[in-house]
């Protein structure tokens, strides 16, 4: 992802973590996607609530 | 040997005759007495190895607490110094404080995300050190947030205006990290460091 068009000059990244009552996200798993996003070379990665993100993706 | 009531007789049955001899010179009774001292110093390394486990000197930041297992990250960077906000299994503390309850926090429903004890506290913590900072007080301080304005950043010298470390345990709920992230925003700490272990 890093490597493509989008993000090869762009070293910030923001995370969410969509949790519910129903499926709650562990603060393990957010620490494990923020350590992938450093890795592949996203330096200042942000934690944000997941209604303010810059770009919401759907699925 | 034969067998008597039980009672005091220290100098009677156990004789400690050289501690009675009186000196070659004056012939009073010798104040000299030879203590083993090897149990004293077996005591005493066990009791110095101790301190220096519990109390380690090495600038150790992290705080160890109940209830508190960090995850674990394969990046990492230095922790530096800076107020500290704790998330165990049951309580968000800041500076060792308590602020609020895990379980409080999950049903509370306010759309802002803010957790108002914690906002407080933590606009006092920033009002403070900015203060620090803009008089002087810390010139490494104020070297390191001079070089952030100017787009300089050394990642072994932050600019502790708006830093912070989050110590969370790895089974929190992402939505109570979402608040603290949230209120720390609010507070003006854009910075926060996540502590984490070694993998």
């Amino acid at each position: 992802m890093k490597a493509s068009d989008d993000f090869s000059e762009r070293n910030d990244i923001e995370v969410a973590a969509e949790s519910t009552l129903t499926n709650p996200v562990k603060y393990d798993d957010v620490v494990h996607t923020m350590d992938i996003a450093v890795g592949a070379g996203f330096i200042g990665v942000g934690l944000s609530e997941p209604t303010s993100l810059s770009w919401r993706p759907s699925l | 040997m034969p067998i008597h009531k039980a009672g005091p007789r220290l100098y009677r049955m156990v004789r400690f005759k050289h501690l009675g001899k009186g000196s070659a010179t004056s012939g009073l009774k010798s104040t000299n007495v030879s203590l083993n001292l090897v149990p004293f110093v077996d005591t005493m390394t066990i009791l110095v190895t101790f301190l220096l486990m519990v109390f380690s000197t090495s600038g150790e930041l992290l705080k160890a607490q109940q209830g508190l297992e960090l995850p674990k990250a394969d990046r990492k960077d230095v922790l530096q110094e800076a107020p500290i906000i704790i998330i165990t299994r049951s309580d968000v503390s800041f500076q060792g404080t308590q602020v609020a309850t895990v379980d409080a926090l999950l049903k509370d429903e306010t759309p802002t995300m803010k957790i108002e004890s914690l906002y407080e506290r933590l606009q006092a913590a920033y009002k403070q050190r900015h203060e620090q900072i803009s008089l002087g007080r810390d010139k490494r301080a104020k070297k390191a947030c001079d070089d952030l304005k100017a787009g300089i950043i050394d990642p072994d010298n932050l600019c502790p205006e708006g830093l912070a470390i989050l110590q969370a345990d790895k089974d929190t709920d992402a939505r109570i990290i979402t608040m603290v992230v949230t209120t720390a925003k609010y507070a003006e700490f854009d910075n926060l460091l996540f502590a984490v272990k070694n993998k």
